[in-house]
C-alpha cells in the first residue's frame, strides 16, 4: 500500500513543473513521436529503410548501442566513491548517476530492439517461453546482463529513497552488497558487449582481445565526461546542487581513461599497420580508405583529434578546473568516443566482407530519426525520474506542507551539520 | 526559480496550453517522421486465426508432429492467399547414415554463374533485387586473396576471362558452424545430415549468425520478399524453399527439399561444366569421397577452424 | 663345324632380344595400371561403379550413317582431303592434325566407332573411345570427379555423356556470356568502379623495370 502511494506521489512530482519544464518535455515528446512514426514505417516496410544491407548487416542502431553501454557502466564511477568509500560529494550525487544508468541501458535494450527485424517474435529471446541460446550465444548474454544492471540501478536508489520517503534510515549493509554488484556488473556489461563483436573470428577487425579493454576504457571515458556534462547542465538549471569535488573526481577519470583508450588505439594501429596483412583490411579502410572508398576516413580522424584534444585540455590543471573549457572538453570526449566506438568500430568491422567486398554503409534519415526518439525517450525516462529523486532528497515529499526554499536550506543545513560532525570526527582521531 | 506551481490561480488555462502545446509536439514529431511512400507489402488474406496460430508458433524442434502439421498448413494457406497458386510445404526429415558433402573444380568453374540461376529458380528467394545464395568471384589467377575478388564482372564480356579464374562460394554447411552458435534463440541449427537450417518463423532477424559467418553466406530479408506468382517453386520443404517473409534470415540448405529426397542441388543440376559435386561423405564409394581421398583438395578459411562440408579442387 | 657354329650363333641371336622384351613388360610398375590398354574396350568399364548414360544414336541428326556410307550411296574414301559434299560443318580441331575421319569412325561398320587398337565401339560409349588418349579424365569420369552425375546422388547411377559437353571434334569448352551479376540491396546501389587489381608479382617486375629503362 505504501508502495504503490509512493510511485503514485513520485509520479505526481513528476508531472509538475513550470513552463521551462513542460517546453522541455515538449521538445522531448517531439522527437518521440517522431522516432515512433519512424518506427512503425520500419514496422510496416522492414529494415529495408534503413542503409543496413547485407554487406553492412549492422549500422546506427548498434553504434549507438555500443556507445551507450558505456554511458551506463560509467554510473559506477559514482557508485563505488558513494557506496564503498563513503565520498560524501558522491553520495550526493550518486544517484543521479545511478538514474543515468537507468536510462542508458534502456535506451541500450531499445536499441537492440529497433535493429530487429522481427520485432512481434521478441518473446522469443527468453527462457521461457522463448529459447534461449545460453551460454553459447553472446547476444543472450547481453541480455541478462543488460536487464540485470537495468534491475540493480532501479533497486538500488528505489529502496534508498522509498526509505527516505518513509523516513527511515536504509539497511547500509544491503546496499553496500548491492553496490559492489553493480560494481562488477557495470564491467561485465561492457565486456559482454566487447565479446559480442571480438566472438566474431569471421570479422578480424573486432576478433581482438585488446576490444574489451579498450571498451571499458572508452566507457569510462565518455561515460563520466556525460555524466559531468548532465550535472552542469542541472548545475544550470539550478535542479540540483553538484559539489565541485565530484565534477574534479570525474574529470581525472576521463583523462585517465583518454589516456589509456589512446595508448591501446597506438598499440592497435602499430600491429594493424607495421605488417600489413589481409586482416588489417578494415582498418586500412577505416583510417585510409580502401578500393578509392573513405567515407569513414574523416569521421575517424576529427574522432582522434577530439580525442587527443580533450585530452589536452583534461590534462592542464588550469583548463580541467575552469568550467567552460572543462565542458568543452567533455564534449569533445563524448563527441569522440561516440565516433569511435560507433561508426567507428562497427562499421569498419563489416568492411570489407568475408568475401573482400568493399560496401560502403551511411545512415540514412529514417534510421537517425528513430534513433533521436530512443534518445527521446531516455531524456525523458531521466527527466521524469530526476523529478521525483530531487523532491524526496529535499524532503519535499515526507513533508507536502514543506515550501520549496524553506526546504532547500533544511537540507543544506543538515549536509552542514553531517560534514561539521565529520570534521569533528576526524579531528577527535588525530588528537585525542 | 518555482518548481511546482500548484497554486496558481489560472491552473486550468495552463493546463489547457500545455496539453495543446505536447499534442501539437507530437503531432510535428509525426509530420517529421515523413512516413513515406514505400509499397505497402502484399501480406495476402491471412484469417484472424492463422495469424495468431503463427504468432504463437513455437520452435520447430519444440513441435509435436501435429502442430508442425497445422503450421504447414498455415502456410499452404498463406502463401495460397498470396500468390495464388498451391504451394506444397513438404517436411522431408533427414536420412538416417547420411551427412552431405559438396565439392567443387575451380579449373572445371568458367564463371558462367548457371548455378545461381539454378538456385534462385528452385528456392524462391526474392527477385529483382535477387537474393542469391550463391557469389561467383572472379579471381586473378596466381593468388588466393579474396580481397581481389570481383563478383561483379558484368554479364556483358564472356567468360572465362584470360587471367582469371572463378570462385563460386555458399554456405559451406559447417561441421562447427559459428552461426549456430551466434543465434540467440536457436533459431538456425545443424541437422543430422549435416545441413544447416533456419526455421523462419522463429528467426527474430537479429543479424548475429550473418556476422558471425566467415563465408558471407546468409542473407536478409531486409523487406517483404519481392516473389512474382509466376516464379514461384510450389514444391517446398518446411526448413528450406517454402518463401519467406519480411525480417528473416535465409541461406542455402543444400536443397534440403531435393537433397534428402535423394536428388541433386539445384546448382548441381544447373551447372553446365560438371564442376560440381555433392554426395554422402558416409558413403565410401561416394563420388565425393572419391574425389576428396584422390584430388588435391582444399577449404576456404580453415584457419577459423569452422570444419566446413564444401570443398574446393582443381586437376 | 665353322658353319654349325655359325648357324648356332645365328639362332641364338634372337634371345637376348626376347628376353629383353619379356624383361620390359615384367618391369611395368604396379601404378601404371591406369594407362594400360585394355584389349576389350569394355574391360574398362567392368571395373568402375556401375553407370549408365543416355543413349545418344537417337538424337544423332545422320544416324544411321550406314544409309549413305555402306549401302552403296557412297564408296569408303580414306584420304584425308576437304570435305565438299557434306560434313562440311565439321571443323576438326582435335589431335594437332593427327587424326582423320576415320581415326575414330570404322571404315567398314559404319554405325560404330572404332578404337586405334581396331576394337568397334558403339555411339553410345564414346567415353570408351576417348578414354584411350584421356585415360586420366577417364577414370576420373567413371569415379565421379570429371564429367556429372544426373538427377541422384543416390540410386542407380547415371552420368552424362563426354559428348553433351565437349564437340568431340572441337572439344574445348568455348567463352560464352555469363548470367546475369548479383544485385545489391533493394534502395542501395554498387560502385565497382574503383576494385583494385593486386599486381602479379611478374607485373610488378615489368614495371620496376620498365622505370630503370627510363632512367
Ligand atoms: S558457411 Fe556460414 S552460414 Fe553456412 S554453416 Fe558455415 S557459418 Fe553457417
Ligand atoms: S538473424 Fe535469425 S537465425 Fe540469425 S542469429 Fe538472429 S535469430 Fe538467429
Amino acid at each position: 500500500m505504501k508502495l504503490i502511494r509512493f510511485f503514485i506521489d513520485c509520479a505526481k512530482v513528476s508531472l509538475s513543473g513550470n513552463t521551462a519544464y513542460w517546453a522541455w518535455v515538449s521538445v522531448l515528446l517531439f522527437f518521440i513521436s517522431m522516432g515512433g512514426f519512424t518506427y512503425l514505417e520500419q514496422m510496416r516496410v522492414g529494415l529495408v529503410i534503413t542503409g543496413m544491407s547485407d554487406q553492412v548487416s549492422w549500422g546506427f542502431y548498434v553504434s549507438n548501442f555500443t556507445f551507450l553501454v558505456g554511458v551506463a557502466a560509467a554510473a559506477v564511477m559514482l557508485v563505488i566513491p558513494a557506496y564503498i568509500f563513503h565520498n560524501p560529494d558522491a553520495k550526493r550525487v550518486v544517484l543521479l548517476g545511478e538514474g543515468l544508468a537507468v536510462a542508458a541501458s534502456l535506451m541500450c535494450m531499445l536499441f537492440v530492439s529497433v535493429d530487429l527485424g522481427r520485432p512481434d517474435r521478441i518473446w522469443h529471446l527468453s527462457p521461457w517461453p522463448g529459447m534461449f541460446n545460453w551460454p553459447s550465444s553472446l547476444l543472450t548474454w547481453d541480455v541478462i546482463v543488460l536487464s540485470g544492471y537495468l534491475g540493480l540501478n532501479l533497486a538500488i536508489p528505489g529502496y534508498i529513497l522509498y526509505n527516505r520517503y518513509q523516513g527511515t534510515e536504509y539497511n547500509k549493509k544491503l546496499v553496500f552488497g548491492a553496490a559492489v554488484l553493480s560494481m562488477f556488473w557495470a564491467i561485465s556489461i561492457h565486456t559482454v558487449t566487447a565479446f559480442l563483436f571480438a566472438s566474431n573470428s569471421a570479422r578480424p577487425f573486432w576478433a581482438s582481445a585488446l576490444v574489451a579493454p579498450r571498451f571499458l576504457a572508452t566507457a569510462f571515458c565518455a561515460g563520466p565526461a556525460f555524466i559531468i556534462l548532465a550535472f552542469s547542465v542541472m548545475h544550470k538549471v539550478q535542479a540540483f546542487q553538484i559539489g565541485h569535488k565530484v565534477i574534479d573526481l570525474l574529470s581525472v577519470i576521463v583523462a585517465v581513461s583518454m589516456q589509456i583508450n589512446l595508448i591501446m588505439l597506438a598499440a592497435e594501429l602499430f600491429v594493424e599497420f607495421y605488417a600489413e596483412g589481409q586482416h588489417s583490411a578494415s582498418a586500412r579502410y577505416l583510417f585510409l580508405g580502401l578500393d578509392g572508398k573513405s567515407a569513414l576516413v574523416p569521421w575517424i580522424w576529427s574522432a582522434q583529434a577530439l580525442n587527443v584534444g580533450a585530452l589536452i585540455l583534461l590534462m592542464i590543471e588550469k583548463t580541467r578546473k575552469n568550467y567552460y573549457f572543462l565542458a568543452l572538453a567533455c564534449v569533445m570526449a563524448v563527441i569522440g568516443i561516440w565516433i569511435e566506438k560507433g561508426m567507428g568500430f562497427v562499421i569498419p568491422g563489416f568492411i570489407p566482407t568475408p568475401l573482400g567486398e568493399v560496401f560502403e554503409y551511411m545512415p540514412t534519415w529514417m534510421e537517425v530519426k528513430v534513433a533521436l526518439g530512443v534518445y527521446g525517450i531516455g531524456a525523458l525516462v531521466f527527466t521524469l525520474m530526476m523529478k521525483p529523486l530531487r523532491a524526496i532528497q529535499l524532503g519535499l515529499l515526507a513533508n507536502p506542507n514543506l515550501d520549496l526554499v524553506a526546504a532547500k536550506q533544511l537540507y543544506e543545513q543538515r549536509e552542514r551539520e553531517a560534514l561539521e560532525q565529520r570534521i569533528r570526527g576526524y579531528e577527535t582521531k588525530i588528537d585525542p | 526559480m518555482k518548481f511546482t506551481n500548484n497554486n496558481l490561480p489560472d491552473l486550468g488555462r495552463r493546463k489547457a496550453i500545455r496539453l495543446v502545446g505536447m499534442g501539437a509536439a507530437v503531432g510535428m514529431g509525426a509530420l517529421a517522421s515523413g512516413s513515406s511512400s514505400l509499397a505497402t507489402p502484399n501480406m495476402g488474406n491471412v484469417s484472424l486465426a492463422d495469424q495468431v496460430g503463427s504468432f504463437f508458433q513455437d520452435h520447430y524442434k519444440r513441435m509435436s508432429p501435429e502442430e508442425i502439421q497445422e503450421a504447414i498448413e498455415r502456410l499452404e494457406r498463406k502463401y495460397k492467399s498470396k500468390y495464388q497458386v498451391e504451394v506444397k510445404v513438404g517436411d522431408p526429415k533427414p536420412l538416417p547414415d547420411v551427412l552431405f558433402g559438396y565439392a567443387l573444380n575451380i579449373s572445371k568453374c568458367q564463371g558462367y554463374r548457371e548455378c545461381v540461376k539454378g538456385c534462385t529458380a528452385e528456392n524462391n528467394q526474392s527477385k529483382d533485387p535477387n537474393l542469391e545464395y550463391i557469389r561467383v568471384l572472379e579471381m586473378d589467377r596466381g593468388q588466393m586473396n579474396l580481397e581481389t575478388a570481383d563478383p561483379y564482372y558484368p554479364s556483358t564480356e564472356e567468360v572465362p576471362k584470360p587471367g582469371k579464374f572463378y570462385l563460386p562460394i555458399q554456405c559451406h554447411h559447417c561441421e562447427n558452424p559459428p552461426c549456430v552458435k551466434a543465434c540467440p534463440v536457436k533459431a538456425t541449427w545443424k541437422e543430422p545430415d549435416g545441413i544447416v537450417v533456419i526455421d523462419y518463423n522463429w528467426c527474430i532477424g537479429c543479424r548475429m549468425c550473418a556476422n558471425a559467418c566467415p563465408y558471407w553466406a546468409r542473407k536478409f530479408n531486409w523487406t517483404e520478399p519481392n516473389l512474382p506468382v509466376d516464379t514461384v517453386n510450389t514444391q517446398t520443404g518446411y526448413l528450406s524453399n517454402r518463401p519467406r517473409e519480411k525480417g528473416v534470415m535465409e541461406k542455402c540448405t543444400f536443397c534440403a527439399q531435393r537433397s534428402r529426397e535423394g536428388r541433386m542441388p539445384a546448382c548441381q543440376e544447373a551447372c553446365p561444366t560438371g564442376a560440381r559435386v555433392f554426395g554422402n561423405l558416409l558413403d565410401p564409394d561416394s563420388e565425393i569421397r572419391y574425389v576428396l581421398e584422390n584430388k588435391n583438395v582444399f577449404r576456404l578459411k580453415e584457419e577459423l577452424n569452422t570444419e566446413p562440408k564444401f570443398w574446393y579442387y582443381s586437376d | 663345324m665353322n658353319r654349325w657354329l655359325l648357324w648356332m650363333f645365328l639362332l641364338c641371336l634372337p634371345g637376348p632380344l626376347w628376353a629383353l622384351d619379356t624383361e620390359e613388360i615384367k618391369s611395368i610398375p604396379e601404378t601404371a595400371k591406369v594407362a594400360h590398354q585394355y584389349d576389350d574396350p569394355l574391360e574398362a568399364v567392368a571395373r568402375v561403379p556401375a553407370f549408365v548414360t543416355d543413349s545418344r544414336i537417337d538424337q544423332l541428326i545422320y544416324y544411321p550413317c550406314e544409309n549413305c556410307h555402306t549401302k552403296g550411296m557412297v564408296a569408303p574414301n580414306d584420304k584425308v582431303r576437304t570435305l565438299e559434299l557434306m560434313h562440311m560443318e565439321i571443323n576438326l580441331d582435335h589431335g594437332k592434325g593427327r587424326f582423320w575421319c576415320t581415326t575414330c569412325h570404322d571404315i567398314n561398320q559404319r554405325n560404330q566407332l572404332i578404337s586405334l587398337k581396331k576394337q568397334r565401339i558403339s555411339f553410345d560409349q564414346p567415353y570408351l573411345l576417348c578414354g584411350q588418349c584421356h585415360f586420366a579424365r577417364q577414370r576420373d569420369f567413371f569415379q565421379g570427379a570429371h564429367g556429372k552425375r544426373k538427377d541422384n546422388w543416390f540410386g542407380p547411377k547415371k552420368l552424362t555423356n563426354c559428348t553433351e559437353c565437349h564437340d568431340p571434334h572441337v572439344p574445348q569448352i568455348r567463352a560464352r556470356l555469363p548470367r546475369k551479376e548479383p544485385d545489391p540491396r533493394l534502395g542501395l546501389s554498387i560502385d565497382n568502379s574503383d576494385k583494385h587489381h593486386r599486381h602479379q608479382p611478374w607485373d610488378q617486375a615489368k614495371e620496376e623495370h620498365k622505370d630503370e629503362v627510363h632512367q
